[in-house]
């Protein structure tokens, strides 16, 4: 018995020992400097860890960690350095939306959207948690839920112009506004491989610059996805394979893409010079999403083709409609005026774009 | 005995020792800072490099039998000069065109060249900026401009060639930066300038000229693409990309009419440009084609706009025009965009009997065929096709419709080069070769060494200049000689050259139609000199047949709808048809 307890008391001499011999955070703030200075990046990960664990408050240690996340590639460290050991639930709504900001501009794009979604959950009237939350879907070229994230806003506060003309622009993405999202959207991809969104966004940057066979591989890694298969078959159809595009479009309409979903099936009846499916097809596209060019642009075809000279006629008006929308989007630096936004509410109703007409014309006049 | 028991106790007790030590340490660790990692489990973040990208062109493909070798020593040494560097102007960024022009009717096409200079400076202290070379024996030239009386001082752009008087010589219409003159062939050698035209075009910045006998009174008249008026904001505007100073787009300007004359074959022109409605509309015009599209008798006009939606101008009533571009499906490529069009051809790529149109763009997007799939009817399906896949990294200028390798399947030119050095984007650039098949194109792989390297290369033209029976290419270039590119493709088919020449319609037979059937089927042709871009092709029409070594029939439609057919046509001739008169000149 003595022995067992003689035994012990030498562990806990040991374990003293370590504690009582450990380099001071001070210490350890110097040694992390002297490894950054030194380009040592493992050592000084290592010890800045070690320092941050000693003291949770030190500055200096904080600092080094935050510069190591660029070179490390290491995106997290810096949104989990402003998060601290909080969990989730725990944050303001304040913090949230510092949080999302800081997932934002180290491409966490995913993490920011769960952020602000939690934030705007929490808090549907902060305008800022609103903005942000609404602004992402556009830097991930995702019209639709852009749209949608407005539309809700709209119902509890009033987007900003700015946002709106934006959302306007981002409707009908053309290659040279693609171009831009590529960098944005590659970094993200390359922070988190798992982020499906910006995955899409990459891929419909892919698509408006023509580039259809890198869209394609680029989806391979998630084609299981519902969302992701049907960009894919918009790609595979484009680049007119039509066999590929068949087998991975849904027997029925699906819950969310279904302009996509028309499309992709519009395209396919096109190929296989089916028009009067393409017909069909292509109007339930232009339904969806009637601010979108290529939609209307292939559906004038298909009337063209038919010879539906009234229909035709209508119909490239409205195409018109949307390239001005579009264009004086694309325009519009800074609005001052308000009442500059009424035009594009009546050109957004002219075109069958009801509710986001509405949306702008409540901006407009609020 | 009880030695070895301390013995024991000791090592157990330093053993514990050091376990305490090792747990104190594994404890120091645990306190380390995590939270980062917690995050990644929390989110399932999964950093991750994309796989690169191998591309469709990176992969080895056979060679399609189509070559084109430089010609060297022909003495040509003109080379486009646009200007200072880092100037910035608009004007600098569209380069010169190129004319073949049989100038003394010796037969053999001799070379105009359209020069820049400095537009800031213009158009003071200018010497002629038009250099025209006579074709002597063996692929040589020489300069003759001096002693051809032809004294341009602009800042020249397009050089529209046509005998405008149907007195059997070529004439020529120099456009440039807010300067146009007609020369009219004397038929001695030297040209003399008609008076009238420079005044009518004003001081317009215009772009390609096109000469047509849009009125069917047997004389051509002329539509003048214009291209864009003084800067938006003065001094001229210099804008900026990733940090570098880069030329603005022509929406700095401020867009203007084209001119629109009809020749009264006085030696007079009319300015028809308002009374016929095509002033009604402000664009940034570059390239222009006249063509009969819809086979009714009268001829239709195609412009080409530069960032705005292209123009198609259908005759309601003799000198009136409605624009039907929207509703023809030219107006935007097929996703609905306005493109940075330029060039323009117009051939029947498909073979179906309907001419298309075809323009090159800006780089980001593809250069668009619209196919005409009946009357006037246009559908671009350029989408997903070799064409674009291969043009949306370049910006293409002058596009020619050429069959290299006489197969019966246009196969398709486009000189490209960047308008201003870009940051992320090649400033000079490769041509481009298309190869027609069945499927539609397929790139032209291992065309010559000249299709290997980059240039600037702005306009270019066909025309035959050895003599074998063969189209070349002549390509104006920026800044370095101009490119005579002599056909040398393997397995060419039979093929027969024609010179149309009009007698009840206009004598240089512009815009005749030429169907040809043979035992492989029906292919059609358009005499077509001035379409394209700020260029002039020959009038020799090379015709290919495969392997077919006769045509049964030959039917022209020329131009005011008389319709004339001959045959059976042996091929491996060159011919001379005169309208009315049945058989053919070998």
């Amino acid at each position: 018995m003595k022995i067992v307890i003689l035994s012990l008391l030498f562990m806990i001499a040991g374990f003293m020992l370590q504690t009582f011999n450990r380099p001071t955070v001070e210490d350890l703030e110097y040694e992390a400097s002297v490894a950054w200075n030194e380009t040592n990046l493992a050592v000084a990960e290592q010890t800045a860890r070690e320092a941050l664990g000693r003291d949770p408050d030190s500055v200096r240690a904080k600092e080094i960690l935050s510069k190591l996340a660029e070179p490390l590639r290491r995106p997290e460290i810096e949104l989990a350095l402003t998060l601290g050991d909080q969990n989730r639930k725990e944050l303001t709504e304040k913090q949230l939306a510092e949080a999302g900001r800081i997932a934002l501009s180290r491409s966490l794009f995913r993490v920011a959207n769960e952020l602000f979604s939690e934030g705007v959950r929490r808090s549907p009237k902060n305008a800022l948690l609103q903005q942000q939350y609404a602004t992402l879907p556009g830097l991930q070229l995702d019209a639709e839920e852009m749209q949608t994230r407005l539309i809700q806003w709209s119902k509890s506060g009033t987007p900003p112009n700015d946002l709106v003309v934006l959302f306007l622009g981002l409707a009908s993405i053309d290659s040279r506004g693609a171009s831009s999202a590529e960098e944005w959207l590659r970094a993200s991809l390359a922070a988190d491989a798992n982020d499906v969104d910006s995955r899409l966004g990459l891929a419909r940057c892919f698509l408006a610059m023509g580039r259809y066979r890198e869209c394609i591989q680029l989806l391979n890694a998630h084609c299981q996805h519902p969302r992701v298969a049907i960009l894919q078959a918009v790609a595979y159809a484009t680049d007119r394979n039509l066999e590929a595009a068949l087998q991975l479009l849904p027997d029925s309409e699906p819950a969310s893409m279904r302009a996509e979903f028309w499309y992709a099936k519009g395209l396919i009846f096109v190929e296989q010079e089916n028009w009067d499916e393409a017909e069909i097809a292509l109007q339930k596209a232009v339904r969806e999403r009637p601010l979108n060019k290529s939609f209307r642009s292939r559906y004038c075809e298909i009337l063209r083709r038919l010879k539906k000279t009234e229909e035709e006629s209508v119909q490239v008006k409205q195409l018109e409609t949307v390239i001005r929308i579009v264009q004086a989007s694309l325009n519009i630096q800074q609005i001052s005026d308000r009442s500059e936004l009424m035009p594009l509410a009546e050109m957004c109703s002219e075109v069958g774009a009801e509710d986001v007409a509405e949306l702008v014309s409540a901006v407009a006049g609020r | 005995m009880l030695n070895r028991r301390s013995l024991l106790l000791t090592i157990c007790f330093v053993a514990m020792t050091a376990l305490g030590y090792f747990l104190g340490g594994v404890h120091e660790r645990s306190l380390a800072w995590t939270a980062d990692r917690r995050l990644l489990k929390e989110f399932d973040i999964r950093p991750a490099a994309l796989p690169k990208y191998v591309s469709e062109a990176d992969q080895q493909l056979s060679a399609s039998g189509i070559r084109f070798e430089e010609a060297t020593g022909s003495g040509i040494t003109f080379s486009y000069d646009n200007g200072p560097e880092q100037q910035f102007h608009l004007a600098e960024t569209l380069g010169g065109g190129v004319g073949a022009i049989d100038f003394d009717s010796d037969t053999d096409f001799d070379l105009v060249f359209v020069d820049g200079g400095n537009p800031a400076e213009w158009p003071s202290n200018r010497t002629s900026r038009i250099e025209l070379y006579r074709s002597e024996k063996n692929l040589r030239y020489s300069a003759v401009t001096s002693a051809s009386g032809i004294e341009w001082t602009g800042y020249g752009h397009g050089c529209a060639v046509a005998d405008i008087n149907n007195d059997g010589f070529d004439d020529m219409l120099i456009t440039g930066y807010q300067m146009s003159a007609l020369y009219l062939n004397q038929g001695d050698g030297t040209f003399e300038e008609a008076s009238g035209l420079r005044e009518m075009a004003q001081d317009k910045w215009c772009a390609t000229g096109c000469w047509s006998d849009l009125d069917a009174d047997g004389d051509l008249d002329l539509y003048i693409a214009c291209y864009a008026d003084t800067p938006r904001s003065l001094p001229a505007p210099v804008c900026e990309s990733g940090g570098v100073r880069i030329h603005c787009n022509p929406h700095s300007y401020r867009a203007v009419t084209d001119l629109l004359f009809e020749n009264e074959g006085n030696g007079k022109f009319a300015d028809r440009s308002e009374s016929s409605g095509i002033a009604a509309y402000k664009e940034y015009g570059m390239g222009v084609v006249a063509a009969d599209l819809d086979g009714n008798g009268t001829v239709e006009i195609f412009v080409a706009n530069d960032g705005d939606r292209n123009l198609l101008f259908r005759q309601t009533s003799p000198w009136k025009y409605e624009e039907i571009a929207l509703t023809s499906g030219v107006a935007f490529n097929g996703q609905g965009e306005t493109m940075g069009s330029m060039g323009v051809a117009c051939a029947d790529f498909d073979r179906n009997g309907l001419l298309d149109l075809l323009t090159t763009n800006f780089s980001h997007e593809s250069n668009a065929l619209f196919h005409q799939v009946s009357n006037l009817t246009f559908v671009d399906t350029t989408q997903g096709t070799i064409m674009d896949r291969t043009s949306r990294s370049r910006v293409g200028w002058s596009a020619i419709p050429i069959d290299a390798d006489c197969d019966r399947f246009i196969d398709l030119f486009v000189a490209n080069g960047h308008v201003t050095q870009m940051p992320s984007e090649d400033w000079a650039q490769q041509s481009s070769l298309l190869r027609g098949c069945t499927e539609g194109f397929e790139e032209a792989r291992d065309a010559g060494r000249w299709f290997d390297a980059p240039w600037h290369a702005r306009g270019a033209c066909q025309v035959d200049l050895n003599d074998d029976g063969l189209d070349d290419l002549v390509v104006s270039l920026i800044d370095t000689p101009a490119a005579l590119l002599l056909n040398n493709s393997l397995a060419v088919g039979n093929r027969i050259q024609l010179h149309l020449i009009g007698t009840q319609s206009c004598r240089s037979a512009e815009g005749t139609l030429i169907e040809v059937e043979t035992a492989s089927g029906k292919t059609t042709h358009i005499m077509n000199r001035n379409a394209g871009y700020l260029s002039s092709n020959s009038s020799v029409i090379t015709l290919g047949l495969g392997a077919d070594k006769t045509i049964d029939r030959l039917r022209i439609h020329w131009p005011g709808g008389a319709i004339q057919d001959l045959g059976p046509v042996a091929s491996g001739k060159s011919y001379t048809v005169i309208q009315g008169r049945q058989g053919l000149v070998n």
